[in-house]
């Protein structure tokens, strides 16, 4: 059999091209299923290291005031507390040069930069901040414009900007680089926060417990928070951290299984492709199986040969998938984990990523192949011997020939296109399987896109304000508004109240009952606020304790429509709201918030006329108009010497939620891109072997007068008409499947965006699969119009 | 004159096609005996059953009824695989178009059978593709692929394809058909040469003047075979 086994390998050299396209058919499957699981792996594992290399506090808290040193280490002392860090932030402006606007800044300090306890920050350039000297986050230098080190930036100190010198970058695993922050983070000694204006002691509290589990950091959350009450202290919010599990890791995983599913997509698809193109192969092998039968080969043996011949197509598909699924998986991994703010590791091979690809690559084709090449090799010798390749002479009594023969009027190389395009059913629709998914994947992307922006240009409707001001301190209404209002392209002005407070169910207590809640208190007569209700209906401005309830947090503490929930205000005592309705709002940590009536939360707080939040809607709605409007403000209140924790846009706020979802669809077209080249290899397959197979029918064509042109034109005409067919399958397909697609999606993470159908979506796929069909076609079309009369009509 | 044992016996067989206008009888009740060694042609106009008859006795084809024996095994009943087995060992088939396989050299192509049909040590089998390629005259073609040769010269690579196994019955659709007569007349003179040796060939032509050339001449009409005589077959 050594002889018969140069054929297979002759066969396979003779024919570079069409060995190269199916080489590629199932590398592009085998690679994507690669670089995904391995990226997958390579993120997971590097969080994982990054989160424990950080040391990670277990519970971090903000607190509504100043604690020192020694509070902290009583708290410590704690049952069940292992050790307790503060921290001081502070909200500041600086800018890069003096000549540049001021921007919004985070400044940390740290006790003692050399002694971390946990949350490590680790120095990447220069040195630790001293006095007179920064620090900043490395992510932060280059999107911000953050001078290098040795350079000099100011704070707005006193009104004045204050110079300081950029001591070194670092990496602190709590900061993630934009679009997933919006301000650039600083770092300085406590010393130089006091210079700054900040607060002399601690305003934040981290601590660590033995055994990390998430019940044992509540209770002792709601311990340290009834302590810090007890000394007239507020916690705004406190976060609970996995010491082995990235914060973000639900959020990757998710995506990573979003984009595991593709691969497995791509790698079907491209299975598809492969059993298409091997059942040409085979087919135009017919004579020679049929010869190889005459001189006395059994169908066991010949199947062997051209199974081989199968193995070897994925051996070649390895040496493409493995090293560039290599590159693409540490490439991905890289980026993905430097959005996170987590290290990348030196580049990896990862052998579980290798097994599957070599699993894939050497198994999809033999499985792909093994049908056609068991059909094939079964046929008769006579069959075999008289085949001519061009559907058994059968080309007529099917309805569809009925059809397409019954249509008039066209050019005749038009319907000869037309009429060519369906000689071959069974490979028009394989090849249409794999343009049709990715048309439809794409129209699904792009559809999910458009629900995602859609969904948060709902929500930020439904806010109403374009700028939003964060006082230091609760402010009177009475005095606020009309300081607004007299501002120019001022619209609308309310106050808002924003208060972080704990919530349990009634009759529950101990670990685990409490639920931190980003409560919003509106005025009933508010213009702004419009709620995305998912149950329940809204307050009523005669409601008296009513809540919309953030529907995500709900789920969260079982509650539903009608249910009741009490808020611990802490020295005011408790008071218990009636849930009426069950809202969708990106706001809060981790989407806590609660809307009540703000004179009803006033109330319970035991104050009159105070709201610590204004919301403006400008005259001029533009970015520009927004920004300029949210300067004026903020120069304005401090000429006033009324203290500003924040200020945004709302359009500001919107375009980082965009760009974080722009991420994920992303991911997702480039997953498309790789369906969409399958699509192309098989749609260029199927019109190479088309041109091998109607060698004859070229030769006679061109016997009776056709030019070159008329030639490729059949050939391009199939192309492009297969392709459009393709969209109009794929366009119902989409409209219909999208809606789960997104649906799923914003289950895997957590955004269960409205969907919306993107129509641009439906033209930038027409206009894309024709370009992908003329590109397909032609290569084959060139082959055609290069086939001489004489060589034609003597090919057997 | 028939032997008891025929090499080649065709007996009362039927074969017909079912086309879209209906049945077509291509072969009626055609037997047909051949002795060892003889050397017999076929011949008929365009669609008289000729290449049908030939088909049937190489096993290409079954009959619809009827049987057909060679070396006293009947072939009608045997299954895909045991045929092909037959056949490489016993049947050597030269095809008009030559039919070697286009990415084997010349001399692959001769050992093709031996390596199919476990003929031979593997070691004894390029000697002996040689050794045949040698008797056709084309062993310094050994190592050229089919393409770069001369239609005569494919041709003779074929008959060495055919005669790889040693098979005792050589069978030849139009074999000289794609040739100029001077060709045809060379390959023809290496059948009255294997012949000569002992083998058996039976010859399906359209050429007059070879037909004139065979010692028996089966004529094929309307799906009857007559003898050249005009006696039945």
């Amino acid at each position: 059999m050594r002889t018969a086994f140069r054929k297979v390998w002759r066969d396979l050299w003779n024919n570079k091209g069409r060995t190269l396209l199916v080489v590629l058919s199932i590398a592009v499957g085998v690679l994507a299923l690669g670089m995904i699981t391995a990226s997958n792996n390579l993120m997971t594992r590097q969080m994982v290291v990054a989160q424990v290399a950080s040391h990670p506090s277990n519970v971090a808290m903000s607190l509504g005031g100043q604690i020192d040193e020694q509070t902290i280490k009583s708290l410590a002392r704690l049952p069940g507390i292992g050790e307790a860090e503060g921290l001081a932030v502070f909200g500041l402006r600086w800018k890069p040069t003096l000549e540049a606007e001021w921007q919004q800044a985070t400044i940390i300090a740290l006790d003692d930069y050399d002694r971390q306890l946990f949350d490590v920050v680790e120095l990447r350039t220069g040195a630790w901040p001293a006095s007179g000297a920064v620090d900043v986050e490395f992510n932060h230098v280059g999107p911000y414009s953050v001078p290098g080190l040795g350079g000099t930036l100011y704070f707005e100190v006193n009104d004045r900007p204050k110079p300081f010198t950029v001591n070194g970058t670092l990496r602190d695993p709590q900061q993630a680089p934009p679009p997933f922050t919006e301000q650039a983070t600083f770092y300085v000694t406590r010393d130089t926060l006091v210079q700054l204006g900040g607060p002399s002691a601690f305003n934040r509290l981290r601590f660590t417990i033995p055994v990390y589990t998430e019940a044992e950091a509540q209770r002792l959350a709601d311990v340290v928070e009834k302590r810090l009450n007890k000394q007239g202290l507020a916690v705004g919010f406190a976060t609970l951290q996995d010491p082995q599990r990235h914060l973000l890791q639900d959020l990757m995983d998710g995506v990573g299984l979003v984009l595991t599913v593709m691969a497995v997509l791509s790698l079907g698809l491209s299975t598809i492709l492969v059993v298409n193109t091997i059942n040409a192969v085979i087919a135009q092998q017919v004579p020679q199986i049929g010869i190889m039968k005459t001189i006395g080969g059994l169908s066991p043996q010949i199947a062997t040969l051209y199974l081989a011949g199968v193995a070897v197509y994925g051996v070649l598909s390895l040496a493409v998938a493995v090293p560039l699924g290599a590159l693409g998986a540490n490439g991905l991994a890289g980026w993905m984990l430097q959005l996170i703010n987590v290290p990348a590791a030196p580049f990896e091979v990862l052998r579980p990523a290798l097994l599957y690809q070599l699993g894939a690559g050497l198994l999809t084709p033999l499985l792909a192949g093994a049908y056609p090449v068991l059909q094939g090799v079964s046929i008769s010798v006579r069959e075999a011997l008289n085949a001519y390749g061009l559907g058994s002479g059968r080309y007529g009594l099917r309805l569809i020939d009925r059809i397409l023969g019954s249509l008039a009027g066209l050019p005749r190389m038009t319907t000869l296109a037309l009429r060519n395009t369906f000689r071959r059913l069974g490979r028009v629709a394989l090849t249409q399987v794999t343009l049709v998914a990715a048309g439809a994947i794409f129209m699904m992307v792009l559809s999910t896109h458009h629900s995602f922006n859609e969904t948060i240009l709902q929500i930020f409707r439904g806010f109403g304000y374009d700028v939003i001001i964060g006082f230091s301190q609760p402010q009177r209404i009475n005095e606020i508004i009309p300081l607004i209002e007299a501002q120019p392209n001022v619209a609308h002005a309310e106050m808002w109240l924003f208060l972080g407070a704990p919530g349990h169910v009634p009759g529950t207590s101990g670990p685990g009952s409490e639920y931190d809640v980003a409560l919003r208190g509106i005025p009933a007569d508010t213009e702004l606020y419009v709620p995305e209700l998912t149950a329940g209906r809204n307050l009523d401005p005669a409601d008296g304790h009513a809540l919309l309830l953030n529907q995500k947090l709900a789920r969260r503490m079982g509650l539903e429509v009608g249910d009741s929930l009490v808020f611990d205000f802490g020295p005011a005592g408790e008071s218990t709201y009636t849930i009426v309705g069950l809202i969708f709002d990106l706001a809060g940590n981790d989407q806590n918030t609660a809307y009540i009536h703000r004179e009803t939360l006033n109330a319970d707080l035991n104050q009159v006329g105070r709201a610590s939040v204004a919301e403006i809607r400008v005259a001029e709605n533009t970015l520009a108009a927004q920004q300029a409007m949210e300067t004026d403000l903020r120069d304005y209140f401090r000429t006033l010497g009324i203290g500003l924790s924040y200020t945004d846009t709302a359009a500001e706020i919107q375009a980082n939620a965009n760009a974080q979802f722009s991420i994920l669809t992303t991911l997702l077209l480039i997953m498309t891109f790789l369906i969409a080249v399958v699509g192309s290899f098989g749609l260029s397959g199927t019109l190479s072997i088309n041109v091998l197979e109607r060698r004859r029918e070229i030769g006679v064509m061109r016997a009776v007068g056709a030019s070159s042109a008329d030639v490729a034109f059949i050939f391009v005409g199939e192309g492009m008409l297969l392709g459009v067919l393709s969209w109009l399958a794929a366009v119902p397909i989409s409209l219909f499947a999208g809606r789960y697609f997104v649906d799923a999606l914003g289950v895997v993470i957590d955004f269960p965006a409205v969907y919306h159908y993107s129509l641009q979506g439906v033209w930038l796929w027409l206009a894309i699969v024709l370009a992908l069909s003329l590109l397909a076609s032609w290569l084959p079309a060139r082959r055609a119009t290069q086939i001489s009369v004489r060589e034609s009509l003597a090919y057997e | 004159m028939a032997s008891a044992n025929p090499l080649v016996h065709v007996d009362n067989v039927v074969k017909d096609f079912q086309g879209p206008a209906g049945v077509i009888h291509v072969l009626k009740r055609v037997s047909l005996a051949v002795n060892e060694g003889e050397f017999v042609g076929v011949r008929g106009p365009s669609g008289s059953g000729k290449s049908t008859l030939i088909n049937m006795i190489t096993g290409i084809d079954r009959p619809t009824s009827g049987r057909v024996q060679i070396a006293g095994q009947p072939i009608e009943r045997m299954t895909e695989n045991q045929l092909a087995r037959f056949r490489g060992k016993h049947i050597g088939v030269i095809f008009q178009f030559f039919q070697l396989l286009p990415t084997l050299t010349v001399v692959e192509n001769v050992m093709l059978p031996m390596d199919f049909c476990r003929m031979w040590k593997p070691r004894e089998r390029f000697p002996r593709a040689m050794q045949l390629l040698e008797q056709v005259g084309l062993s310094d073609q050994a190592n050229k692929l089919p393409n770069t040769l001369s239609g005569g010269q494919q041709q003779r690579a074929a008959i060495a394809r055919a005669l790889a196994n040693d098979p005792p019955l050589l069978m030849g659709d139009e074999p000289t058909g794609n040739l100029d007569s001077h060709t045809a007349d060379k390959v023809f003179t290496l059948f009255q040469g294997l012949v000569a040796q002992g083998k058996t060939f039976i010859m399906v032509t359209h050429d007059v003047e070879l037909a004139r050339r065979m010692p028996r001449l089966i004529e094929v009409a309307d799906g009857v075979l007559h003898e050249a005589t005009g006696q039945p077959a």
